[in-house]
């Protein structure tokens, strides 16, 4: 567990302080058990297992992974995660999500495995910041695939395919059993400052025109955990959403 | 919605006004052969694909089996394997349903494995690209065809459009399954659209600034069509190519 500089796992994540981030959103008790879904080299997986914490780690190309010491799940995570039901106390999930065709059935397992009560963190590039809704409006594209992609390229999973948001993840945690507690980031944008000074009245009421009607008003206590979330600092200002969520049933 | 409108034979239209009409004026100019319409509703685009003199199996979760109005009628599930033999059909009506099923893309790879070499896929889906959804996605963060969050207190009913793809998306997604994109057009022009036609300019501008490399010049050119810019919905034709259908997720 201590691999020279040359065999230490990388994180390839671009964005900074995405890792120390979720670090301190980890179960305080020591020797939790904790899943690494889409652990890559295990940058993440040795940074968790150095804190005392019981982990292992998952994802689809078991070439990659550097830590012997480790169990590794072999997944296609479009499928399935090859544990058992309830079996973590917390599953991470690092910048994966956008990688994936089938987000229904991957959160339907990250929910099955993790112990009611349990902790889901998720992290993926925040497609609702206002910069990003920004370039949507403009030429269609979010920050989280900014360019169109070569359907051809080889290395396929490495393309940002499917870029999912708040409200999305919302709905899939709801829908399988869990509840969103909390919504970070790993740092604002600068350049959702301004914009949110001059606009985050409009943002508010809008929402709120749209989602608050008397004709919704069976839907209403949905629709107020969506405002919570969707006006969220780290929703309309962070670069990477860092969603964490907990298994009620 | 005013008059409910119905085809010719009187079959009650589900789809996004002016979607049956392109979609059967396209059929009308090809070879006659074999469709496989799915979903098919009530059948009214099936019944009239029989009329024009093609061979229909009319497809749906719910329809009876046998065979009725000239098309043969199946039940089936977009989100399974096809009961079908490889290459057994000429072409694929897909009208209004893609952004219904959890996966799509498994689904876009099934009917190309059903579609003979060089057949046509029909694909229909809501644009959530055209003005007016643009500036609801800026100030509300969710688009105009999927306008409010979905109900969790039970699970999709089928009729939500839980799986909506930007037209980027869903052109990257047929062409990873095996689609080569022949010709798109649009249904009906949606008028809260009308009035944000001034946005068009500086539209334009940003688009070809973000997507100035000639390898994005296409795509550039389908976000400025005006089908785009003002459709409700997005119709596509392409053609099955014949390339190896390497199981890619």
């Amino acid at each position: 567990m201590t691999p020279d500089g040359a065999s230490a796992p990388r994180g390839i994540t671009f964005q900074p302080d995405i890792y120390p981030k979720v670090l301190t959103l980890l179960p305080a008790e020591r020797g939790a058990r904790i899943l690494d879904v889409g652990a890559g080299e295990g940058y993440f997986t040795r940074l968790a297992a150095e804190r005392g914490y019981h982990v292992e780690a998952c994802d689809y190309q078991p070439q990659l992974f550097k830590l012997p010491g480790i169990p590794f799940h072999q997944a296609d995570l479009n499928a399935s995660i090859p544990v058992p039901d309830a079996s973590f106390d917390c599953v991470v999930s690092i910048e994966v999500l956008e990688h994936l065709e089938n987000h229904t059935r991957f959160m339907q397992e990250l929910l099955r495995v993790t112990k009611v009560g349990g902790t889901i963190i998720l992290t993926t590039p925040n497609v609702l910041s206002i910069p990003s809704r920004w370039h949507f409006f403009l030429y269609g594209y979010t920050d989280c695939a900014p360019l169109p992609l070569d359907p051809l390229r080889d290395d396929y999973y490495m393309q940002h395919i499917n870029p999912i948001s708040v409200p999305e993840i919302l709905f899939l945690l709801e829908r399988f059993g869990g509840e969103m507690v909390g919504l970070h980031t790993n740092r604002i944008r600068k350049s959702a400052r301004l914009p949110m000074l001059l606009l985050y009245p409009f943002l508010v009421l809008a929402l709120r025109a749209k989602l608050l009607r008397r004709k919704h008003a069976a839907a209403r206590p949905l629709h107020l955990r969506h405002l919570r979330w969707m006006l969220h600092r780290a929703n309309l200002m962070g670069r990477i959403t860092i969603a964490v969520g907990r298994r009620v049933r | 919605m005013g008059e409910a409108r119905v085809s010719r034979s009187g079959i009650p239209l589900g789809a996004s006004p002016r979607t049956h009409e392109r979609v059967l004026a396209w059929f009308g100019a090809w070879p006659r052969g074999r469709v496989l319409d799915c979903p098919a509703g009530e059948g009214a685009l099936a019944h009239e694909l029989a009329a024009l003199g093609y061979s229909v199996v009319a497809a749906d979760l719910a329809l009876r089996r046998g065979r009725e109005q000239g098309a043969r009628r199946a039940c089936l599930d977009l989100s399974r394997p096809l009961p079908f033999k490889d290459a057994s059909f000429d072409y694929a009506a897909c009208v209004e349903g893609i952004e219904h099923l959890e996966r799509p893309v498994d689904a876009l790879r099934e009917l190309r494995r059903v579609l003979r070499p060089g057949g046509r896929l029909v694909l229909t889906t809501p644009n959530v690209l055209h003005l007016a959804s643009r500036v609801r996605m800026f100030l509300t963060g969710f688009w105009s065809s999927a306008p409010r969050p979905f109900d969790t207190t039970h699970p999709p009913t089928g009729m939500e459009h839980i799986m909506l793809l930007t037209p980027p998306m869903l052109a990257y997604f047929l062409e990873r399954s095996g689609f080569a994109i022949e010709g798109t057009a649009a249904s009906r022009t949606v008028r809260s659209s009308v009035p944000w036609a001034w946005l068009a300019a500086p539209i334009a501008l940003a688009t070809r600034v973000a997507l100035r490399r000639a390898a994005h010049s296409g795509s550039a050119r389908a976000l400025l069509s005006r089908d785009l810019l003002f459709g409700h919905a997005w119709l596509l034709t392409c053609r099955a190519v014949q390339r190896d259908l390497v199981e890619r997720r």
